[in-house]
């Protein structure tokens, strides 16, 4: 872009927006959460004149503030060796910015590189990794020209020197004003960050744990408030934007591996895990999809304003055999094999789920507890294998050291069948079951069905500790590896 | 065996047994069946002369208002012996008279069960069950037993006035032992739990007591939980070893009166209760927090000991409690520890001889009044950055940070930016380093006596009293006591 008119058009619009009303993107806002199934379509971002670029911002050190630092170099590293996995993604096309260079200046610089680079026929891909929080002197919260904050404060993105200088920070206008200078027909923008410290947190307890409050701290800036606030703000026509967090939740890291929600999202797109609609690539919402359900403790969103699918990946490595975000229970039969006596608790529920409204739910939402002398089945259709295939969901539950929650599994509609028991915890976390290696052999080829089933003695129908007890399902999915004709 | 103890004297033991609560029919009054594991090979019609072989032979003929008498014997049955009659099952003490193989299940009121060893195993699944369970029962009385195997001892189910005496409970398990479900009234006393998961476990409850029973082990984690319950009464019993000694979750107007509790962490925890009376307990040689308060409004802790632990009471957004009379010394952190907790009145308290402050505070609006806190080693009273508005007053702040070897610590600290506090009336004497130090706060610090009639000094000066250092700070000192106050003033 002409860099005259480049800056001239900074100035319009910076004039132009601090009139309150005014939206910097032009366009009626109008939001389109992801909370159906992916369409099984294949609308291809990509042609041949498609070149892929990508700016990678991982800040992780604070000036004047080492207690907040966090692991976002680990992001950005992950981030980049996996587009670098897929052949159309070019070193030279992607440009990182860590540490103590994630400065305002070189962001804004790094914003203005890309905008040099890519064009109308590009794919542009935006990663922040950082603190989030909103702006605010002493407390007083801040809303900057464009005056757009219904609670009058900006979005921030916090930089190297932003926490001794707030006005160091990116604002959501900022970015916005820098993202929409891009002319690429398709940008995805991931932001993994949290609210107000906890970077350093990991889910285990066995960690350290930081939990600093940042910026204001009332009911008005909830996480879910900036989460959706920041949405609302940087959506456009043709962008995908992914986040790592949703209400009341903290981002949360991993000393060793980064970023939960970013390390779940490169999997997906280094692996070439979540394939749906079999076209061999991976896109940016197919990548949510299954980072959403293996990202632990806190519930990423995804707003979606790309016309069909942002491929990000090539790869043909996975098929995906059984996928059900548990949204509907047409895949799914429940059985009491108590025959009346325990109760048949298992059914679909919106008390909480990693997909968009329901999970699967085992006991009383009412008392918040199950009943004793329960066996109870969840059973799925049949389901025909892959190569190498594992069955991957995300799961939580409170239940008594007694009682067990078991994945059943058999080959012949139940003449036999074998049985893991499964640990859960208070908190959502991925279960991961090898199907070949299971006590039947590789199940390989074999077409089979999963029994969810629970079964609880005849005292003490919840966990002690918590006075509850319930299971919850989500987002069932089993993949295999792909083989060649 | 001897029987004879038995044939001979059946009514008149009965009539030394003091049945002390609900139990309708006097057991002299009743029928009596008896059973005799070694009348195998019968005739068997329940007399003295042909005794049942078999206790659910008994069960099954008698009336209700009947006692059945078991001999001592090993009494072993493949099913759940079931009571729905109005019985007394009476065995020969729980040293001899043994029920295996089968648990107990009550649904019917005013059943006494006396003098067993009972096993909680189920033949049929060869699983571990309940020893015995109660269900929708009232009067129904438990006592003298010996429950040493099962998933849990006992279970009660919508039960009112049950008595539950002198059973010793030695089950090692991971479930609630003595569990209470929606059952009030229930009287549990002298009763022996070791090493019990949770020894009891109050659920939806109200208005039990639970008295002078021993709690033991060092696998018991809590010895007694209560969650969603109400107006009960927990008092003089012995915690010895437990985690947790009583924890309240979710649980109102509670009376946790005159227990002892030694070893463990965290004897007393209260997690969002409020309006309960904590008092006259002993707390001794505690390896972490003595009083663990979280978010629980409105409470009285009154008269307690809280000697020789890791820390005495913490509070963490806590509000309206009153912490009065109690006697806190010698433990290894702080006196009491306020975090984030408003409005909490501390008065009449002996917070001695800590080695950390004798009260930390964080919070705001909190009145310490009339309280010694004297030779605690880092300072008196501690208040942190953004406690605001707290009011210290007719305080005896005496020798505090004598033995600490950090300078910042004397009789009043005020560390951090804090506004609208009030020190006065106190008598602040003889504190190392400062009476009070204070950084970037406005402090009135009026008519306290320093030490001195000449009042404070803000640089050393022999003739006056106690040291102000401010830092960034505003100390208004004048006026000044010219003679100390008594406590009780």
């Amino acid at each position: 872009m002409n860099r005259r008119l480049f800056t001239t058009g900074v100035i319009l619009l910076l004039v132009l927006t601090s009139f309150p009303g005014f939206s910097i993107s032009g366009t009626p806002i109008k939001k389109n959460f992801v909370t159906d199934v992916l369409p099984y379509q294949t609308l291809s971002s990509h042609n041949n004149n498609t070149e892929y670029w990508a700016l990678l911002v991982g800040v992780g050190e604070y000036a004047g503030h080492p207690e907040m630092e966090a692991p976002c170099d680990l992001d950005v590293q992950h981030m980049r060796e996996a587009l670098l996995s897929s052949d159309q993604w070019h070193t030279d096309h992607i440009k990182t910015i860590i540490g103590k260079n994630a400065t305002k200046i070189n962001i804004i610089k790094g914003l203005r590189w890309l905008d040099s680079m890519e064009d109308k026929d590009d794919i542009s891909v935006v990663y922040f990794s950082s603190h989030g929080g909103y702006l605010s002197f002493f407390g007083v919260p801040i809303d900057l020209p464009p005056l757009d904050e219904a609670d009058r404060a900006d979005e921030v993105l916090v930089t190297y020197y932003g926490f001794i200088n707030p006005l160091a920070n990116i604002r959501d206008d900022e970015l916005n004003l820098y993202l929409n200078t891009l002319e690429s027909h398709g940008e995805c923008v991931i932001i993994d960050c949290c609210y107000a410290g906890g970077f350093n947190d990991t889910p285990r307890t066995d960690q350290f744990l930081i939990n600093t409050r940042f910026f204001r701290n009332d009911g008005a800036s909830s996480p879910s408030a900036f989460a959706e606030d920041f949405l609302k703000d940087i959506s456009k026509e043709g962008r995908v934007v992914l986040m790592g967090t949703r209400e009341n939740e903290l981002g949360w890291a991993s000393p060793d591996e980064g970023l939960l929600f970013t390390t779940a999202l490169t999997e997906s797109l280094r692996k070439g895990v979540g394939d749906f609609n079999d076209d061999g690539s991976i896109s940016a919402e197919e990548a949510f999809l299954v980072a959403r359900s293996r990202t632990e403790l806190q519930h990423p969103t995804m707003c979606d304003w790309y016309d069909g699918e942002l491929l990000l990946t090539t790869n043909e490595k996975y098929n995906i055999d059984f996928w059900d975000e548990c949204e509907s229970d047409s895949l799914w039969m429940t059985v009491d094999h108590t025959g009346g006596v325990g109760g048949d608790l298992w059914h679909l529920s919106e008390v909480d789920s990693r997909s968009p409204t329901h999970c699967w739910y085992l006991g009383d939402e009412e008392s918040g507890r199950y009943y004793n002398n329960m066996d109870n089945s969840l059973i799925s259709l049949a389901i025909h294998l892959g190569e190498k295939p594992l069955l991957t969901f995300p799961a939580r539950g409170l239940h008594e050291i007694w009682d067990t929650l078991s994945l059943e599994v058999s080959t012949d509609n139940w003449s036999t069948w074998f049985r893991e028991k499964l640990y859960l915890h208070s908190d959502w976390e991925p279960i991961d079951i090898p199907l070949y290696s299971t006590p039947f052999g590789d199940l390989s080829g074999t077409t089979i069905q999963l029994r969810l089933r629970f079964t609880s003695d005849e005292s003490i129908p919840f966990n002690p500790y918590y006075g509850h007890g319930y299971i919850m399902i989500d987002d069932i999915l089993i993949y295999s590896e792909k083989t060649e004709v | 065996m001897n029987k004879s103890i038995i044939t001979i004297s059946v009514s008149t033991i009965l009539l030394f047994v003091g049945f002390q609560s609900a139990t309708p029919v006097e057991i002299s009054q009743r029928n009596v069946l008896y059973v005799d594991d070694d009348n195998t090979v019968g005739p068997w019609d329940g007399t003295l002369e042909h005794p049942y072989q078999h206790i659910y032979d008994a069960v099954e003929n008698a009336s209700d208002d009947d006692t059945i008498r078991v001999y001592a014997g090993i009494y072993t049955h493949e099913y759940p012996l079931r009571i729905d009659k109005t019985l007394a099952l009476i065995g020969n003490g729980s040293d001899s008279t043994y029920i295996k193989g089968s648990n107990l299940k009550i649904s019917k009121d005013n059943v006494i069960v006396r003098g067993f060893t009972i096993h909680g195993y189920d033949h049929n699944p060869s699983t571990k069950v309940c020893c015995i369970k109660l269900e929708k029962t009232k009067n129904c009385n438990i006592n003298n037993n010996t429950l040493p195997i099962g998933l849990t001892a006992l279970e009660l189910y919508e039960c009112t006035n049950t008595l539950i005496e002198n059973n010793c409970i030695l089950i090692d398990s991971n479930k609630p032992i003595v569990y209470l479900f929606s059952s009030h009234h229930t009287i549990m006393r002298s009763n022996v739990i070791t090493n019990a998961t949770y020894g009891t476990y109050l659920d939806h409850c109200h208005d039990n007591q639970i008295e002078n029973n021993t709690f033991g082990g060092s696998s018991t984690y809590v010895g007694v939980y209560v969650i969603s319950s109400d107006s009960s009464i927990i008092r003089r019993n012995l915690f010895n070893g437990c985690y947790k000694g009583i924890m309240l979750v979710s649980s109102e107007n509670m009376m946790l009166i005159g227990n002892k509790f030694d070893d463990g962490d965290r004897p007393i925890d209260l997690s969002s209760s409020h309006n309960n009376t904590i008092e006259d307990n002993i707390l001794k040689n505690i390896w972490g927090f003595g009083m663990n308060i979280r978010t629980s409004n409105r409470n009285v802790f009154r008269r307690n000991n809280i000697t020789r632990n890791d820390l005495g009471i913490a509070l963490w957004s806590s509000n309206d409690n009153i912490i009065e009379e109690n006697i806190i010394t010698n433990n290894e952190g702080h006196g009491i520890q306020f975090d984030d907790s408003n409005n909490n009145t501390v008065t009449r308290n002996r917070i001695m001889e800590n080695k950390g402050t004798g009260i930390l505070l964080y919070g705001n609006k909190n009145i310490i009044k009339l309280n010694s806190i004297i030779n605690n080693e880092e300072s008196g009273i501690f208040v942190g950055e953004s406690a605001d508005n707290n009011i210290i007053t007719r305080n005896t702040i005496q020798k505090n940070g004598n033995t600490s070897t950090y300078w910042t610590n004397g009789g009043v600290l005020f560390y951090e930016k804090s506004l609208g506090n009030t020190v006065t009336w106190n008598t602040i004497e003889d504190n190392e380093n400062f009476g009070i130090s204070a950084s970037s706060s406005w402090v009135n610090a009026r008519f306290n006596w320093w030490g001195s009639p000449f009042g404070p000094s803000r640089t050393d000066h022999l003739l006056r009293g106690q040291r102000i250092v401010s830092k960034m700070s505003i100390i208004t000192a004048f006026p000044w006591l010219l003679f100390p106050l008594a406590i009780d003033e």
